[in-house]
């Protein structure tokens, strides 16, 4: 597997499993039917160092979140191990999770929902100052007010409720709570998939400020490609439950090497109305979390596989030639040169059980 | 020429709070005829979402008021009809896919419910064209139902009420061609395992999820006019794609119209035949979208374009566009972009401020390039 | 068209112009101002006054209270006879003397009606507290504490099964029944109607808990260190009141009425007697509705109008409390960055800050 460039790792990944269990309906109860189970989270291996920023992209629904929550151990691993500066954290509970807590903090998604729309400024953002340290209400406040400059925001709005304030300016706070303790890692989970491209801007320029004067570490979850390509050091690319490409954000994001990524990236809408309708539309069989079946997990909806790939699990591999990147693909090594737009060209519409041709439509 | 499906005249909305108001939308006009995607992009708070809201009416009044215009949808004007009956308008004619999946998701209901009420919703209409059929609707707002208050309880038509009419509403018989119809919308939009997913809760679902169960709800109802507010921003770029390739298809399908909002000028660019762009509640361009984003004629839609991020931190900051959004409550005199453009001049600081005129090569084809710019012939 | 804005005074940046050096950050004074946006007594005089017939039921329920609680503390402040008094004037309608008119013995209506008044609206208030208590506080645990598999899960998926059990059952019926089991007292007739009403509120609550609890606020809270009882305190209490009070309002109406109707059944307190009550008045002046009208339509009238000034005020209440009737936004909260690198657009920064307040 990949380390991360330089010393031992912050955050430590191995083998990392999480799944949630169906509710079995009353009949199936009766009729004995086993419990069956999503996994979310199957088997990742990952490390990430002090002060990196590493970006995690990849299919919506294939277990980034719940990745970045079992993280910040607000999901309990169901198998694996998980490491925080070599200390097995998966096991951790009560007031030993709780101490714990202060290296690593969380930005959601949704500004709207993050924040308790019946609390203050101040209060919010000293919320985790109260819970894990012993401090007194003025401190807490002055420590906030000290802090709002930090993220961009006026000293003079502690006293504000959080509906006062845009998107970006919400996101602010939440990225404030999240300073307040001073962790080691920050969980970012879409911090600017609710925002405009201008704030975006904005946000994303301070984060990557605040990485340089603190030494933050940075798990950035996201679909916005360019927000992973300006944050991130390091990039993961999840597809099911799984890491399927794993490199430094510059070499992955332009010489993509899995057929996903190069998927992903063939995808990206371009601002320009006259390359209109030339996204790469994945097509094929949507696939399932459930029972997964034998060999890679793409290949029902690869342009590239072939018949090993329908039968072996292909493992996360260094593959020659690519140096400081891991890969899941069988031919990682023949595909490495084929550019996304290749996907775009080569269009000749398979058909998937499903349907849906393939391909650029136009 | 072909009826619009909606026009959209002079309407200006104000959000009424304390001794303030926020001019949150003003004197917006625009048409969409059958079969077309209109785009609206804006920075943050430039009124996007008021006027999604505003076109069903459900914006909450108060805090909003709207103030003046029209919204004419398939003939009739939305803002003169009793309130009792927009259920009805909004189950069979427009459908809604919010800017925020969580909450818009009713969190104590399982997915299937929540689609299945939106399948039922087109069968009812199925079954009786006529509008006005719908019974004691509302169904679009799966945030909690606006509570009617008591005056409007009386004006309204007496149905089934009570524990019966409750339940006679909430819990129809299962069928399984509904069921099937369910999972059939479900896996349109590209849902892993949707027989497992029916049996979950918003909050056991992924982002992305959330909001392809709000996509599926609202195509599942076939309405006429899709109004989509941010609907793809929580979505990785693969199922973007095939999300809105599944709404053209929905266009293809019953002629319907869109209205969508975006940030993403990517996906605008993509998906909707004409942009509108919005600033500070005015629509301040409107145009075909290839000469919005080609020949753009008015220097905030310049702005805006520019500020697409694309850069790795080595290569510096992110550009941002400079300076901020004005206060809605206090805007400046005259042009309301004027102290953020580098082209104005003095008389931009006058009132009145400039309305949309037709710009460039406005006469040829049916969609007209209109800007809101002083300029707007002039730009170099 | 005026001039060009090329030949105009101020010469727009080209997109190539070198970007000018970004203006330094001005800090602000740190001011500390008082946000005004919280439901305090403005907002809610302000949308009870908006609403006339809330503000209306606001008006009743507060006379209301004081009259009873004046009654209470010394009924011979506002009334003139005792509620057994027989007067000369037998079967008069209202007067200035009987304002309710009198009975077929002479007594005073108006007496009668408003000594039953602190009873009445005590019960009311009364009963429908302690379902809240009850069935509230099992409400919370079942909705807060609902993992399967944990101690509580267990506890919670049994209280739930009882409340469905109990709502299966027509209310009223079941506590009519309780009654007839329990025997004719005012404490058997509270008693019935708790053991019927609690399920609500059971629902009620797991309801709002439900929702409140998987908003990203409170995980973000666990995120953050806090321990779980502070999480259901500060959090999810907090943000489940609202919607409890509008209704814990709209049901004192409701159990108002329930309470009268057994009452009516099965006349608790003798009637006439030292302590009237509304129930047992009607109940015994029901033959004397054609001769003597005024004798059921008072008491009737008295129930009716409390039950409408509750719901009335509930209305209002759920106006004043609902977020989206007094939410403010200030776009402008945030600082205007200082342009990071400034592109070809570089004005000053524009207005500042909110001048809303
Ligand atoms: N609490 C839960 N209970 C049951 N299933 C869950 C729960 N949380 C997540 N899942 C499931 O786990 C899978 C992965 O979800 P996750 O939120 O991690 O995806 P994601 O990669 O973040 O997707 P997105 O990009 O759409 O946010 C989904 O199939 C989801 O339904
Ligand atoms: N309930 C409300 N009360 C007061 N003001 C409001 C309310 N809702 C919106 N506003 C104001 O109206 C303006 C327009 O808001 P709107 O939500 O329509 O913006 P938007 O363009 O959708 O922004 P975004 O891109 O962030 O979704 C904003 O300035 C906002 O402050
Ligand atoms: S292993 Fe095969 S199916 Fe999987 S990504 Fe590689 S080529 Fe495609
Ligand atoms: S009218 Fe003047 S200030 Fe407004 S956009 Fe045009 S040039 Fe700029
Ligand atoms: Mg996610
Ligand atoms: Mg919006």
């Amino acid at each position: 597997m990949s380390a991360p460039p330089g010393g031992a790792p912050l955050l430590e990944a191995v083998g990392l499993h999480k799944d949630f269990p169906i509710a079995r309906s009353l009949g199936e109860a009766v009729r004995g039917r086993p419990v069956r189970r999503i996994h979310a989270v199957d088997g990742v291996d990952l490390s990430l160092g002090p002060g990196e920023a590493l970006g995690l992209i990849g299919e919506s629904g294939s277990g980034k979140t719940t990745f970045g929550w079992l993280a910040a151990r607000l999901h309990e691993p169901t198998g694996g191990s998980l490491r925080f500066e070599g200390r097995e954290i998966s096991g951790l509970r009560g007031r030993a999770l709780r101490a714990w807590r202060r290296n690593v903090q969380v930005v959601f998604q949704d500004p709207v929902a993050s924040l308790d729309p019946r609390l203050r400024v101040w209060q919010i953002v000293s919320e985790p100052l109260r819970a894990l340290t012993k401090i007194t209400k003025p401190e807490a406040r002055r420590r906030v007010i000290d802090l709002l400059p930090t993220v961009g925001l006026p000293t003079d709005c502690w006293d504000q409720y959080p509906h006062e304030f845009s998107g970006g300016g919400r996101q602010r706070i939440s990225l404030a709570r999240a300073l307040s303790i001073d962790p080691k890692l920050i969980i970012l989970d879409e911090p600017t998939s609710a925002l405009d491209v201008g704030v975006q801007a904005q946000i994303l320029n301070r984060l990557v400020a605040l990485q340089r004067e603190r030494g933050l570490a940075y798990l950035l979850i996201t679909h916005n490609v360019a927000a992973v390509r300006y944050v991130a050091d390091r990039v993961g690319v999840m597809y099911l439950g799984q890491i399927v490409e794993l490199g430094p954000v510059r070499r992955v994001l332009e010489r993509p090497a899995h057929p996903y990524t190069k998927a992903l990236l063939a995808a990206v809408p371009v601002p320009d109305a006259r390359r209109r309708r030339t996204r790469y539309r994945i097509s094929g069989e949507v696939p399932t979390l459930i029972d997964p079946r034998p060999g890679c997990r793409f290949a029902p909806r690869c342009p590239f596989v072939v018949e090993r790939c329908r039968t072996i699990d292909p493992i996360l591999r260094e593959v020659p030639g690519l140096e400081g990147r891991t890969v899941a693909c069988h031919r990682a090594e023949e595909l490495a040169d084929v550019p996304p737009e290749a996907l775009l060209a080569s269009g000749e519409p398979s058909r998937g059980p499903t349907g849906t041709p393939a391909g650029p439509t136009s | 020429m072909v009826e619009p499906v909606l026009q959209v005249s002079g309407l200006s909305v104000d959000y009424v709070v304390g001794k303030g108001a926020f001019h949150a939308l003003r004197n917006v006009s625009f048409d969409i005829a059958p079969g077309r995607v209109v785009g609206f992009v804006g920075e943050t708070g430039c009124g996007k979402s008021t006027l999604a809201h505003a076109i069903p009416r459900l914006l909450p009044e108060p805090p909003a008021r709207v103030l003046s215009g029209k919204i004419v949808f398939q003939g009739t004007d939305l803002r003169e009809l009793p309130r009792w009956k927009l259920p009805a308008v909004r189950g069979t004619g427009i459908g809604m896919v919010f800017q925020e999946p969580l909450n818009s998701l009713n969190p104590a209901y399982r997915v299937f419910d929540q689609v299945a009420e939106a399948v039922r919703i087109r069968r009812y209409r199925e079954r009786y064209p006529a509008a006005g059929a719908h019974p004691a609707g509302g169904p679009f707002d799966y945030s909690k139902p606006p509570t009617p208050d008591t005056a409007e309880v009386l004006s309204r038509p007496v149905t089934i009420g009570g524990a019966a009419g409750e339940a006679l509403q909430r819990r129809p018989p299962v069928s399984s061609e509904l069921r099937a119809e369910v999972l059939e919308a479900l896996r349109l939009v590209r849902i892993n395992d949707p027989e497992t997913i029916l049996r979950l809760y918003p909050h056991e679902l992924s982002g992305g999820m959330r909001q392809r169960i709000m996509i599926a709800m609202a195509l599942s109802e076939k309405p006429a006019l899709l109004i989509a507010d941010e609907p793809t921003s929580a979505l990785d770029v693969t199922i973007q794609a095939q999300v809105l390739t599944l709404m053209k298809e929905l266009i293809d399908e019953v002629r319907a119209s869109i209205l969508f909002i975006s940030h993403d000028l990517g996906v605008v660019a993509e998906t909707a035949d004409e942009v509108g762009v919005m600033y500070a509640g005015e629509v301040v361009e409107f145009g075909p979208v290839a000469e919005i984003f080609h020949s753009p004629r008015h220097p905030y839609t310049r702005a805006l374009l520019r500020a697409a991020p694309a850069r790795y931190k080595d290569d510096g900051d992110l550009d941002t566009i400079a300076g901020s959004v004005p206060n809605l409550s206090k805007l400046p005199r005259g042009c309301a972009f004027h102290p953020r453009c580098p082209y104005a001049a003095p008389d931009c600081r006058v009132d009145p401020s400039p309305i949309l005129v037709p710009v460039g090569a406005a006469e040829k084809g049916a969609g007209s390039h209109a800007s809101a710019c002083r300029y707007a012939e002039a730009l170099p | 068209m005026g001039t060009s804005p090329t030949s105009s005074s101020a010469p727009p940046a080209t997109p190539l112009a070198p970007p000018p050096p970004p203006p330094p950050a001005t800090p602000t004074a740190p001011a500390p101002r008082r946000s005004q946006t919280r439901a305090g007594l403005g907002t809610f005089a302000r949308v009870l006054l908006a609403n006339r017939l809330s503000f209306a039921g606001f008006v009743v329920v507060v006379a209301m209270g004081t009259i009873a609680l004046l009654v209470w503390v010394d009924p011979s402040l506002l009334l003139r006879f005792s509620p057994t008094q027989i007067t000369p004037d037998i079967g008069q309608p209202p007067s200035w003397t009987h304002p309710f008119g009198t009975d077929e013995s002479g007594r005073d209506i108006f007496s009668n009606v408003l000594r039953a008044l602190p009873l009445d609206l005590g019960l009311g208030i009364g009963i429908a507290g302690l379902s809240l208590i009850i069935g509230g506080g099992l409400g919370l645990v079942a909705g807060f504490w609902d993992r399967p598999g944990t101690v509580l899960g267990v506890v919670s998926v049994a209280v739930l099964r009882l409340t469905d059990i109990f709502l299966s059952f027509p209310s009223l019926i079941l506590a009519l029944a309780i009654t007839a089991s329990l025997g004719r007292g005012v404490p058997q007739i509270v008693l019935a109607i708790v053991a019927t009403w609690w399920p609500y509120y059971v629902r009620l609550v797991r309801g709002e808990v439900l929702s409140v609890k998987h908003q990203q606020y409170v995980t973000a809270a666990r995120a953050a260190g806090v321990t779980e009882v502070r999480i259901l305190a500060r959090h999810v209490l907090r943000n489940i009141l609202d919607p409890l009070v509008v209704y814990f309002t709209l049901d004192i109406g409701t159990v108002l009425v329930t309470f009268s109707t057994i009452a009516f059944i099965a006349t608790p307190l003798p009637y006439p007697g030292p302590q009237p009550e509304w129930g047992s008045m009607i109940q015994f002046y029901q033959d004397w509705l054609a001769q003597y009208p005024w004798t059921v339509l008072f008491p009737g009238l008295a129930v009716f109008v409390l039950v409408l000034a509750f719901s009335l005020l509930g209305d209002g209440l759920r106006d004043v409390l609902d977020p989206r009737s007094r939410r403010v936004f200030v776009r402008d909260g945030t600082e205007p960055e200082p342009p990071m690198s400034a592109g070809p657009l570089s004005p000053p920064p524009v207005d500042a800050r909110g001048s809303l307040r």
